[in-house]
Parts: C-alpha cells; structure tokens; sequence
C-alpha cells in the first residue's frame, strides 16, 4: 500500500463499510428468506401429507376390520367408506399367497403375481414391526407403512386375525387432501423484504451513521433482526390458520370412518409450528451472522488475505479437506452421537428421536457402584466401573511411561559410552522393536505368555517353577500388558534421548570433574537438565500414545480377566462393538478425550512454567 | 514478495497444464473405450452381481468352480456374479458397516447369529420368503428355513449347517455311546492324567459348549420370548455335571484350550472330542475318526448343541436382487450341494443329498446330519450377541475361580437383563 493510501485510509473505510452494510442486509435477508421458505413450504407439504395420510390409513384400517366380519370377496365390500375415485385399495392374504380383493387395480383376483413381492414383504414388515413393539412395550416401529410414489400415497395397514398379522390392506390414493390448497400469502414476504430495505434507505440518507462503523453494524444488524422477525410472526399465522383446514377436512372424513372401524389420526399443529419458529430463529442467526460478517468488514479482509495467498492456501487446501473430511467431521459426528442413545436397533431412526441429552455422561461419571459385596460377605470390585477403568489406565500409562523413559534413557547412556565398540549394531538392534509393527508384537507376546505352549512358562518349568496362568488374575495380566508395551516403547525414548545426549558439550563434563563432581552429581547436574527440552516433549506424546493403546491391551491380555485389565479405549470399543450401544460408547470416548484434554493443558502450562524458570 | 508470488504461480500454473494434459489424455481414452466396445456385436453390457464369502482352501476352492459354472449360462441373461473372498475375522465389521449404507455385496454368505441385528437396525437384508413357496422349502432340512427367519420372516437361503458333535477315535472307543454314564465310563478307562491322557476332550469353558448340556435339562439362554433364563435350576444342573466330569471323574482336561484338545486327540491320547465340523480339517490322517451324536444324559435328555445355518443373504440395496437370489438358489441346487458336500466338506441344507450313498456312507458326514435332529437353532435375536460377554465370564469364574454356578449365573442373568434393557430401550421396572 502507497504513502497516499493510507493517507486516504479513513475516508476510504466510512466508504467502504457503507456499501458493506448494504451488501450485508441484501445477502442476509435473501439467505434469511430462503431459510424461511423452505421451512414453511416444508409445513404446507407435510400437513398435506399427514392429512392425507391419516385419511388413507382411516380407510385402510376400516377396511381391515370389515375384512374380519365381511368377505372381502362381497361386492359391497368397500363401500359407505366414501372411497374417492382417485383412490385404489386391495386385500392381501399373505398366509394364502393370495389376493382376496382389490378395487381400481389391473391385477387378477386370486394367486399373488411375482410382481407383488413387495406387497407380500410389506406383510412380513408390519407382523415383524409388531413383534418388536409388543418386545419393547412401544411403538418404536411403524405398525402402518407409507410410501410415496409420485404425488400419489401408498398406505399399508396390517390384516390381522386373532392377533396375528396374516395380511395386508393396501390403498392409494393422491397425496394431498382434495380441497386442501396450498396458502399463497403475499403480507410476510413483503414485511420481511421490505423493513430492512428502509433500513438501508435510513443508513444512507441519515449522516452521522456514515462515519461510524458501529453504526453501520448496529444498523443492518437491526434491519435484518425486525424484517425477518416480522415475516416469522406472521408466517406462523399462516401455519396455524393452513393446519386448521387440514385438520377440519380430515374429522369430517374421520366422522364417516369412524362408523366402520377406521381411526383417523388428528392433524395438528403440534410440533410443526416448533418446528417453524426453530427454523425461523436459525433464519434470523444465520442472517445476523452474514450481516455482522460482511458489515464489519472481516469478509472483506478475509477475502484479501485469500486472494493474496492463493497459491498457499490452493497447496494447503488439499490437506485442509483431508482433515476436515477424516478428522473433524468424524469427531463432530462422535460429539452428537454421544447426546443419543443411538444403539444396533435404533440406528435408523431420526437423530431427534435418538436424543438423550447427558444420560450417557451421568451414567459413566455417576457409576460409582465401584465395591461390591458378594453373596457370601466377600467383598469384590465391579470391573465394568469407570472408575476402576480409569484407575487402571492410570497405572498403565504411570507404569508404562516410567519404565520407558528409564530403561529409555538408561540404554541410551549405555550407547553414548565413548569409544563403545559395536555401537552401530546395539543401536540398530535396539530399535528393531520399534520397527515391527506393534500388533504383531503384540501378539508374539500374547503367545509367549500362553499357559501352555508359551515361551515364559516353559522356561519357569526349566527352572523348576511352577507355571502361571498369566490371564487368570489381574495383576499377572497386566503384567503381560506392561511388557508388550515397555518392549514396544523403550525404543523411541533411547533414541530421543541418545540425540539430546551427543549435543550436550563435553566441556562441561570436563570442567566438572576438574572441580571433583561425581558421576551422579554430574548426571544430576549437566546430563539431566541439557536433556530435559527433548525430554519433555517425548514424555507428554508417550503420556497421550499409551493412555490409549488400544492395540497392546486388545490383542495381549484382552481385558482379562473378567474385563478387569480394560483401559478407558478398549472399554469404550467394546461398549460400542461388543454391546451396540453407539451412544454410550460415544460418550466415553468423549470422556477420554476431555481427560487427555486437561492433561495436555496442565502439561502445557507446567512445562511452560519450568521452561521460564529454566 | 510480488515477483516470488509470481514466480511461484507460474510453476503452479505449468503443473497445472501438466495436470490438464493427464486428464485430458483419460478423457479421451475413456471416450474411446465404449466406442471400441460397441463395435463388436454380441457383447452386450453384463451386470456383475457381488458375492462375499469367508470361505478358505476347499470350501473357496469349490464355491469359485460353482460360480464360474454358474456365469457361464448367467451371461445369456446379462449377469455376472463376481467372487469376494473376505478375511472372518473382519467380516461381520465389514458387514454391519457397509450394509446400512447400501455398499455392500449383493449377496453375501453368513451365519444366522447376526439377522435379528441387521433387521432390527434397518431395511438391509432383502426379504426371500415370497420366493421361497412351500414346495421349495420342503427340499431343505428341518429348521434350515426356522434358523434363517426373523420374527416371521424368511431372509436367506440355507446353504449348509453346523454343530458340535462327539468325534471319537474309533480304535481307542469302538462304538458310540447313548448315554452319559456310557460315555464316562470309556473315558474313565481311557483317562491318566499322570500320562497325559484324558478321556473327553473339548473346550468346556466355552459357552457354547456349555449350553449343549444347559439344553439336555430342558435349560438355555432364553425361554420362548427370549427373556433371559441363565440362572433357572436346569441351567445350574448342567454346569454341576460338567463340574463333575471335571472334578470327580477327572476326565476332562484341566486347562481346556483349543490346541491342545486337538493335540490329544491327534496324539491318540484322548477316545472322545467334542468339536465340529471345523475340527474334522485338521485331525490327523492316522487317527480313525468317526463322528456320532453326543449321547443322551439319563434322566434328563439328549445332549443338544447349538444349530448354525449358513445362508446366501441378499442385500436390500443390490440392485438386482432377484438374479442375487436365483444364485443363491443355484448354490443348493442338488448338484451344486453335492459338490459342497464332496469336495467343499460341507453339510448341506438339501435333505435328498444325504441319500446318496457317497454321503450316506462318509462317517463324518452322516455323523454330524444325526446329529441335526437332536439340536437347538441358535437364537438370531439381536439379544443373543449380548449373550456371550456375561456367559464366557461366568463359564470363566466357575472354572478357573472356583465360584459357585449358582452365583455366578445369577449375575450373568443381572448383567444380560440390563443389557438388554439398554438395546430395547425398556425400563428395568418394565420386564
């Protein structure tokens, strides 16, 4: 930017900021307005289904119970039911395989065609439906199918006979009420068209709001509030007086089936008026959003910064979806599952339905059924409590991490010996356990604890011992676990701190053993505190990999015994995979994330703190 | 910083020709492609049906031939059905999140054990009852068609079954036994634990082994309305026979483990193993195998093992699920089931395969059919995968810990009921 520029830069902001208010209110009411359409549009239509809906399945269930008492064969079978002529229906025996009567229909009376498969799978659906829901006690599975084909309806309603479903009643018809028209006010629009217009007409015609950027924001801000607030009222209005309609044209047809057995559902607008002003409010946020966005002038300057960096930012892009797709994405979707209750059976359900709120969270924090009596007095801990699993997972990491940064740390002053013959090939074979895959080290160890045939116990036996049945208690298995795991990590530690102890000047080693320092003074003193940066980092990752080391724990000891050896990961894993219960599992998962959480924040905040000391 | 700016767009840019040249190059060929296709007559577009299976050496080696056999008359009718071979171990993952979202095969070969789950979690499995009529079904083996419905409904076609039986060393056992008390006393002659030998030799810790016996008491996991039934009186009295196989006549192994009981067995060092067919794989050529019904236990009844059907599932998204299903049919057509049974060594669902007298006579093979008709199908609620955590760790405690049946069934029933009531949805108070 020149000298002269920025000179001008005040004058050039009132300006610019003025015809950011005015994009602003434009973009924000027209995103605002779509919001606000698409919700009310979807209203008008779902009423209109669920009116016609709630008609057909009348008509299907009437027909159902006539089925028990009539023939459905009788040519008066169908009617006083007011049919319309739009309208098809037929009756399907499933246990027969047969079409026992239809109206409107192309197909032949009697044996089922291999066309209506369909028909007679939908039979199946419904008995199977009503199983599960005489199971659970609820109504969780539809006991009445809809489709849509078209604009027309398909509603399938269950033949029973003695409580069995031996067949369907299948009517169709159009898939909106007769009469019923869409309502075509012109009043919300307008009003939410119109208010922030004037608005925009006030900010340029009134002149103290032009040098103020505040102004400007507080200005377009209220505009987009009061026109989309207003359109909201009255599109509400509009809901209640369209359900009303729906509802009166569905009585008065419930009134006529009622008489033969048929129940009609109410229309009402129960929920979907919600459903509107949930939709409006998002419409009113989204807009006060693009509007405060715009008119402060942050889109505009992210804009900049785009296109001044659009090559680094196209390189970056690439792996920006990568993370965004693989990581956030995933997470976020963990994040809402863990709200729900979402198990195997449920999955399919509608994400509301699912809702929970933080049961999931209270269950797992609240379980602290830790210490349990048995029947005989003996006192036994509850190995599925969270507690007990968090505890375990601390003692592995505690123990884990310890017995790596030593064994680490000792291996690599053992390498840094000067004039150490061989030191390349103890080097490399010290790192060999790093290289293998750690599930096949896993399992190499899983096999030489085995009780049998394992490695360990026949040498315990060569010496005389007594084998032990490593997964039979709990402290053996950890064992197990623990030394898959030390195997796996000391690696890693022996070369960070191998590399921090070759950069460490040798003077000062010289220097203080000319003042007579000894050997464990100058480890104390020099060694320790040069490694210490190259440490900490090492020590904090090893924390976060082994808290969660799933691989070890799942495939060595499998949380045995009696799941007493899980840690929060593999509890969590099962919980999901071994239980289904999706969202219980989601929970834990996020309860570990938090936990890690908070210890990368402390840790952050103690090394910081010795950093500055340091 | 202008100029490097610049610099570095122009690189960009010359990638980005170079890029468009690559694309441009595909296009083109992929243009030419169809183009060359369409010129040779009779080659009309063909459909290929996927088919995933977890089947391994002869089984693989068979089904393959058979789908090869069968796309030969298939390519008149535009299908292909192409052979996926899945590791087991990841299959039922490999499933349960692939066929929710319509990925998946088209027709896939499974037990019945995960049905319930996948009908109860949604629309993924094609329905095959309607194609399946009553004279069909009448080709199969009773409880075939029973293992493979779900609440009524027909989902599979049965290709073969599996269960435990007693696989016995007819040199060291002569002839089956009928009853219990037979059955320990040979194996009591046949037991020196000094010695290393044991006279009856399975995975007793296993649930799964263990509800064979729950059953001979009239016991099990479930009543008739799947509620849990764990810790009922006969349940108890099968866990104190086992218990006294073990602990007084001293015929079982003490450590049961999958390894070893197939060491003795092909060491000649036990007369009876109680395994499936699985286990006939890897006995030893030498040992003169022979597989009969495990026996009767007196005054309760006949041993009754878990029954396990394998069927061809078809997938509610593949797109052509009536070619899918007349494979699936094909495969227990009485020519493709005999070659199952011959080279694949299955035990196919198709009863009139057992009259031939290649089959009829195979002591193996006729062994595990007899056993069919004594045996239970393995419930495929979804109910009984919640089954196998609380059971392992109370067939765990009683075994290996000493703990007392009752106890340790009576919190394997607390711990299934509240399990279940956390997939239903039910409140405790409810049940």
């Amino acid at each position: 930017m020149t000298s002269s520029a920025l000179e001008r830069v005040g004058l050039r902001s009132v300006t610019a900021s003025y015809g950011q208010a005015l994009v602003a209110i434009s973009l924000s009411v027209l995103v605002g307005l779509l919001v606000l359409y698409a919700s009310f549009s979807a209203l008008q239509r779902d009423v209109a289904r669920d009116a016609a809906v709630s008609v057909l399945a009348g008509e299907a269930q009437a027909l159902a119970a006539r089925a028990a008492t009539q023939n459905p064969a009788d040519p008066a079978f169908g009617s006083g039911l007011a049919l319309s002529q739009s309208q098809t229906w037929q009756v399907i025996r499933s246990d027969t395989r047969e079409r026992v009567a239809a109206s409107g229909l192309a197909e032949p009376l009697g044996a089922l065609l291999p066309s209506d498969k369909g028909l007679f799978d939908r039979a199946g659906k419904l008995a199977s439906n009503a199983q599960t829901n005489r199971r659970e006690g609820g109504a969780r599975k539809p006991q009445i199918l809809v489709a849509e084909q078209g604009d027309r309806l398909r509603v399938t309603a269950p033949l029973s006979e003695a409580g069995r479903v031996v067949g369907v009643v299948e009517v169709t018809g159009p898939s909106r009420l007769a009469g019923l028209a869409a309502g075509r006010a012109i009043l919300p629009w307008l009003a939410a068209l119109a208010a922030p217009l004037i608005f925009g007409l006030l900010l340029v015609a009134w002149p103290g709001l032009r040098c103020s950027r505040l102004g400007l924001i507080a200005g377009s801000a209220l505009g987009v509030a009061l026109g989309l607030g207003a359109g909201l009222r009255l599109l509400i209005d509009q809901g209640a007086i369209f359900t009303r309609a729906a509802s009166d044209a569905v009585s008065a047809k419930a009134v006529v089936l009622a008489a033969s057995g048929g129940v009609v559902s109410p229309v009402s607008d129960a929920g979907r008026l919600d459903v509107l002003i949930r939709d409006g409010g998002l419409a009113i946020m989204v807009g006060l959003a693009i509007s405060l966005i715009i008119s402060s002038g942050l889109a505009l300057k992210v804009w900049r910064t785009l296109v001044a960096h659009r090559a680094a930012y196209l390189y970056v892009a690439p792996a920006v979806i990568g993370a965004l797709v693989l990581v956030f994405f995933p997470f976020l979707y963990g994040v809402a599952i863990s709200f729900t209750d979402t198990t195997l059976v449920n999955q399919g359900e509608p994400f509301l339905e699912r809702w929970t709120g933080l049961s999931n969270y209270v269950a797992i924090l609240g379980d602290f059924d830790l210490i349990r009596r048995g029947a005989e007095g003996a006192l036994s801990v509850n190995y599925q409590s969270f507690y007990w699993t968090l505890f375990v997972t601390i003692l592995w990491t505690g123990t884990n991490v310890i017995l790596g940064v030593s064994i680490g740390l000792g291996l690599a002053l053992l390498l840094n010996i000067e004039g150490l013959r061989g030191k390349a090939i103890y080097r490399v074979l010290l790192i060999l356990p790093w290289a293998v895959p750690n599930y096949i080290t896993a399992l190499v160890w899983k096999g030489m604890f085995h009780p049998q045939f394992g490695v360990i116990n026949q040498a315990l036996m060569m010496f005389g011992l007594e084998p032990v049945n490593w997964f039979d208690s709990f402290g053996t298995a950890f064992v197990t676990g623990l030394a898959a795991n030390v195997w796996l990590s000391f690696p890693f530690m022996m070369v960070i701190c191998l590399g921090a102890l070759q950069s460490v000047s040798k003077d000062m080693y010289e220097a203080a053993r000319l003042e007579g320092a000894s050997g464990w003074q100058q480890f104390k003193d020099i060694t320790l505190p040069s490694i210490q940066p190259a440490l900490i980092p090492a020590v904090i990752l090893s924390v976060v990999w082994t808290f969660n080391m799933f691989n070890v724990i799942y495939l060595v000891s499998g949380g045995e015994p009696a799941g007493a050896n899980e840690i929060l990961i593999t509890q969590a894993y099962k919980v999901g995979f071994e239980q289904y219960r999706y969202g219980y599992s989601a929970a834990y998962s996020i309860v570990i994330f938090v936990i890690l959480l908070m210890y990368g924040w402390f840790q952050v905040k103690a090394t910081n703190a010795t950093e500055r000391v340091g | 910083m202008m100029g490097r700016l610049a610099l570095s767009f122009r690189r960009c840019a010359k990638t980005f020709r170079k890029a468009l040249g690559l694309v441009a190059c595909a296009v083109l060929l992929a243009a030419c492609a169809p183009a060359d296709r369409s010129d040779q007559p009779g080659l009309a577009e063909t459909e290929d049906l996927i088919l995933w299976h977890s089947y391994r050496g002869a089984e693989r080696a068979t089904l393959e031939a058979l789908v090869d056999d069968y796309n030969l008359t298939a390519a008149d009718r535009g299908v292909r059905i192409v052979a996926r071979a899945i590791p087991f171990d990841a299959f039922a993952d490999k499933l349960s999140a692939s066929l929710p979202r319509g990925k998946g095969p088209d027709v896939f070969i499974f037990a019945q054990d995960r049905l319930g789950g996948w009908v109860e979690g949604g629309d993924v499995i094609e329905p095959v009852g309607f194609w399946l009529t009553d004279e069909k079904r009448a080709r199969y083996l009773p409880r075939m068609i029973e293992a493979l419905t779900y609440q009524g409904v027909v989902y599979g076609v049965p290709l073969n079954f599996k269960s435990i039986a007693l696989i016995r060393n007819a040199d060291l056992a002569p002839s089956a036994p009928e009853t219990t008390d037979q059955l320990v006393a040979i194996a009591k002659a046949n037991s020196n634990p000094g010695a290393g030998n044991y006279g009856l030799v399975y995975e007793y810790a296993n649930p799964d082994m263990q509800a064979a016996l729950m059953h001979a008491f009239g016991g099990g996991v479930f009543d008739a309305d799947l509620n849990p039934v764990l810790n009922s009186p006969a349940n108890i009295a099968s866990f104190e026979l086992m218990l006294r196989w073990r602990e007084i006549d001293k015929i079982l192994l003490p450590e049961p483990n999958g390894s070893l009981v197939l060491s003795l067995f092909n060491d000649r060092k036990a007369p009876f193993a109680i395994s499936g067919p699985w286990f006939m794989g890897e006995v030893s050529p030498d040992v003169n195998v022979s597989v009969s019904p495990l026996p009767t236990v007196p005054g309760a009844g006949p041993i009754q093992p878990w029954l396990l059907v394998e069927g061809a599932f078809v997938t509610a998204a593949s797109k052509n699920p009536r070619e899918a299903f007349l494979f699936a049919e094909f495969l227990t057509s009485d020519a493709a089931a005999t070659r199952l049974a011959v080279e694949g060594r299955q035990l196919p669902s198709v009863a009139s395969v057992y009259a031939l007298a290649q089959i009829a006579d195979d002591p193996v093979l006729s062994g595990f059919r007899a056993q069919l008709d004594q045996s239970q199908v393995l419930p495929n609620a979804p109910e009984m995968a919640l089954f196998w955590s609380p059971g392992d760790i109370a067939m765990k405690q009683v075994i290996r810990a000493g703990r007392d049946p009752q106890d340790a069934l009576n919190e394997a029933q607390g711990v299934l009921v509240a399990s279940i009531s956390a997939m239903r949805r039910v409140d405790e108070g409810e049940q």
